[in-house]
């Protein structure tokens, strides 16, 4: 039926057409024009700093890939990243252990994710609609908790260290994201759960039909990237010494963005985390190369949706060669 | 036997004709050289087993779907009906089994949808639309519905007179109403026959298509019986001899080939599964059967008798149920496909392409889905046991395909349903449940699925077949259980198992007897639950 569309891409060779490719070109080819326009872009300081930066959208995309696989969406992140920031910060204010306060920000953090299952999976609301709620609920929690000021806190090397230390010359946020990530590239293709997570998302119906409870499999995805947010959190609040308010508002469509941009099917069912991590470098490297060469903010955006739309463009091409 | 006497022939011009009607759907012919006519003041019944080509008339005499060749005439005037609203203005309606409202709409709104009254804006006129809708329940006898409440607060069989008062709103010369009593119970029948007579004796001309023999001997004035894709006869309702009609419905045996049979295991042998008094609220009643290894058992029955139910229960998809489930002598809990998989089960679901695969997955992935619990070490999946499983559950079903990577989505409907299989004997599945899997299926296809369930047997597996086909169960099982109303109402063995006694006893009729032979029930007035 679709033999124009079939024939029209086999022009191309298949693996070309893959979403990982394509973001991974698109990152050398963004790279190569960012070094031919100023080539400080390459001096290692700069690649530096951008995988520092990197490091917390991609530690966020650990989750949030793992959800986009399963067709659903974790929009609850912001106001859990910032809510589990400020428990810590307040934990350690009122004298508690660094640990104690860090373990209980990444506990809180996936509670929420696993409130979030709950309403995708047994009441089968969709996550769009019930992560959004609960980013609202968590918002909302936040200011009476903090009467609206966070705690003032002197933030403890232990966490300083998670967002803007150093360790052998190598930033440590950059250490978390690559164990983050090599955990994450594990769980989706070694694992049965990650099996699960991409068979979910092309079939819930065959998955269950098959003996397997798909409740728990939300679950499992939904509790990562509640523990996820929680993490960046921490690593945010080490990054700028400080927790405030509006730290976990540039953490949600940017993460999301990174997600499509390395070409996990927005629908579920494809894709994986080698793909977020070029999309989350390329982001970066959008924003920094966009901010020297001074354009702004209204002109970043425009750059930015547009990458995106061309991007679905390209990546729908590769779903009709499938079929 | 296919010379009929096409009873009562009359001078005047019918309501509705079709003539040489063909249909053909992607190889499959649905309709042949079909004839049909329906007179004025008439409800005339169409009869036929499943897949004889009613459904896909009915939706060429109301537009749905343009006929291949053929014509069809209103009072005796050649038209081309190209959609279901020229139809509807040519005055043609039609009533389908599955409800086309809107549930957020008021009981008016739907009625008059697309056909409202508006104002010199085009703004609609509520009070009008109201009044006459009004008018309609008046003209047909309903008086229990209010027009201004929303259709979703109203029972299934509200709804069901509803979308009848939709069709009857644009004046209809001639109603077709497509197994429009399958959702209602028999107090409801009773109010659709009512309105019908009312209709009937407007001079409105009814074609109704049902299964319950019950309610076809009620209403009908005369009843026309298609078989593979064709008008098998006419008769008078007076002249109605309900074997006859079973006989015409089959026609001719065809002879399809089948594997052969496996041996029959002994019933001193123990049951691998027996079942006593399952029950399931108002889906299953007081079923018991036992199913031996080696076994093929059928369960046959009109559409919605509980035969899907059946299998639904035994895979834990059904919650509540009462009675006893044994396998292998243990009684087993159900509740979930997971703990019924653990019992042994293993389940062929009627849609592999919604239910059974993950289509753009690899073939690997799919066979071992639901066993990757015994491939996982240490956590992680063992990725040589991975593909030595993948590969010997290929061979083992003989699926052909260049690789196991490729996605399953490029195999061909066959080799697609093999793979279902093969998931289920890496679980160690043994007694297999099939949903009526050779639905909608191609004849190569069938003809592999046969074979698949008859090594299944051969190989000491269980298998419950339920399937809307006859022959199927004919040519396949041991035995066959008939359902009827929830219930196992006649189990069937060896050589008692043919079509003729499968669907006289899915109609609950005796073969080749006179109907009052064994309607009590049905006669008696005022049985409403």
């Amino acid at each position: 039926m679709n033999t124009s569309a079939r024939k029209r891409t086999t022009a191309l060779p298949a693996w070309l057409l893959q979403g990982v490719t394509i973001s991974y070109i698109l990152l050398i080819v963004l790279f190569a024009i960012a070094a031919a326009i100023n080539p400080n872009y390459a001096s290692w300081a700069n690649i530096r700093n951008l995988l520092q930066i990197g490091a917390f959208i991609g530690v966020i995309a650990v989750g949030q890939t793992m959800v986009i696989i399963t067709g659903q969406i974790d929009l609850s992140v912001p106001w859990n990243l910032t809510f589990s920031a400020i428990l810590m910060a307040t934990l350690i204010s009122h004298g508690y252990g660094t640990t104690t306060a860090i373990t209980a920000a990444l506990i809180s953090g996936t509670l929420v994710g696993i409130f979030n299952s709950i309403g995708t999976a047994i009441f089968r609301i969709h996550s769009l609609v019930w992560t959004l709620g609960v980013n609202a609920l968590m918002q909302g929690a936040t200011l009476v908790y903090t009467h609206a000021q966070p705690p003032k806190v002197d933030v403890p090397p232990l966490v300083r260290a998670l967002g803007s230390g150093e360790l052998y010359g190598i930033p440590v946020p950059l250490m978390v994201w690559i164990v983050a990530g090599a955990a994450a590239l594990v769980v989706l293709h070694r694992t049965r759960f990650g099996r699960y997570l991409y068979a979910i998302g092309n079939n819930e119906s065959a998955l269950f039909l098959s003996g397997v409870d798909s409740r728990k499999v939300y679950l499992g995805a939904f509790a990562m990237s509640g523990f996820c947010a929680a993490l960046a959190g921490i690593m945010l609040t080490g990054y700028s010494s400080q927790t405030y308010l509006g730290m976990g508002s540039d953490y949600l469509l940017i993460p999301i963005a990174a997600v499509i941009i390395g070409g996990t099917n927005i629908m579920g069912g494809s894709g994986g985390y080698l793909g977020s991590i070029s999309g989350a470098l390329i982001v970066v490297l959008l924003q920094s190369v966009l901010s020297t060469m001074q354009i702004q903010e209204a002109g970043k955006d425009i750059v930015f949706g547009s990458i995106i739309i061309v991007l679905l463009l390209l990546y729908g091409r590769q779903k009709l060669s499938n079929h | 036997m296919a010379e009929l006497s096409v009873a009562g022939t009359s001078s005047d011009t019918p309501a509705l004709e079709a003539r040489g009607i063909r249909k053909q759907f992607a190889g499959t012919v649905a309709l042949e050289d079909a004839d049909f006519s329906c007179r004025r003041g008439e409800v005339h019944v169409l009869l036929g087993a499943n897949g004889a080509g009613k459904s896909t008339l009915v939706k060429i005499l109301c537009g749905v779907q343009p006929p291949d060749e053929g014509t069809i005439h209103l009072d005796g005037e050649e038209v081309t009906m190209t959609d279901p609203i020229r139809a509807a203005e040519l005055g043609v309606a039609a009533v389908f089994q599955e409800l086309s409202l809107c549930p957020h709409l008021t009981v008016a709104e739907n009625i008059m949808l697309a056909h409202e009254p508006t104002g010199p804006v085009g703004q609609i006129r509520s009070r009008q639309l109201r009044r006459r809708v009004s008018d309609l329940f008046e003209q047909v006898g309903i008086d229990h519905i209010k027009p201004d409440i929303l259709v979703a607060r109203l029972t299934l069989a509200d709804q069901q007179l509803v979308e009848i008062a939709k069709a009857l709103s644009h004046e209809p010369r001639t109603l077709i109403v497509d197994e429009g009593t399958s959702a209602l119970g028999r107090e409801e029948v009773r109010r659709l026959f009512d309105l019908l007579g009312r209709l009937r004796s407007q001079g409105t001309a009814i074609i109704f298509i049902s299964h319950r023999m019950a309610e076809v001997r009620e209403i009908a004035d005369r009843l026309t019986v298609f078989r593979n894709g064709t008008n098998v006869g006419t008769v008078d309702a007076a002249d109605m001899d309900e074997g006859y009609l079973v006989e015409l419905m089959l026609g001719e045996r065809i002879e399809k080939s089948f594997p052969e049979r496996a041996p029959r295991p002994s019933s001193a042998d123990e049951p691998l599964l027996d079942v006593t008094h399952l029950g399931a609220g108002d889906l299953l009643d007081d079923i018991s059967f036992q199913l031996r290894a080696g076994e093929v058992l059928g369960v046959a029955g009109l559409e919605g008798q509980g035969q899907g139910d059946l299998l639904l229960a035994l895979f834990g998809m059904v919650r509540r149920l009462s009675g006893e489930i044994r396998v292998r002598g243990e009684r087993v809990r159900m509740g979930s496909p997971w703990k019924a998989i653990r019992a042994g089960f293993a389940f062929i679901p009627e849609d592999r392409k919604t239910q059974g695969l993950l289509q753009p997955q690899s073939l690997r992935e799919n066979i071992v889905l639901a066993s990757l619990g015994a491939l996982t070490r240490h956590g992680l999946i063992d990725r040589s046991r991975e593909r030595r499983t993948a590969e010997s559950g290929m061979q083992r079903m003989q699926i052909k395909a260049a690789s196991m990577e490729l996605p399953v989505a490029a195999l061909s409907g066959g080799n697609q349903q093999k793979v279902v299989i093969a998931k289920w004997l890496e679980t160690g599945g043994d007694i297999f449940l099939f949903y009526d899997p050779t639905r909608g299926v191609d004849v190569g296809t069938k003809r592999a699925f046969y074979e698949l369930i008859g090594e299944l047997a051969r190989d000491g597996k269980a298998v419950l077949l339920y399937s809307t086909e006859l022959s199927e169960l004919v040519g396949l099982c041991h035995r066959v259980m008939v359902m009827n109303d929830r219930r196992v109402v006649e189990t069937l063995a060896d050589n008692a198992i043919t079509e003729n006694a499968i669907l006289a006893a899915s109609l609950g009729v005796r073969e080749r007897q006179v109907p009052e032979a064994d309607a009590p029930t049905t006669q008696t007035a005022g049985g409403a639950s």
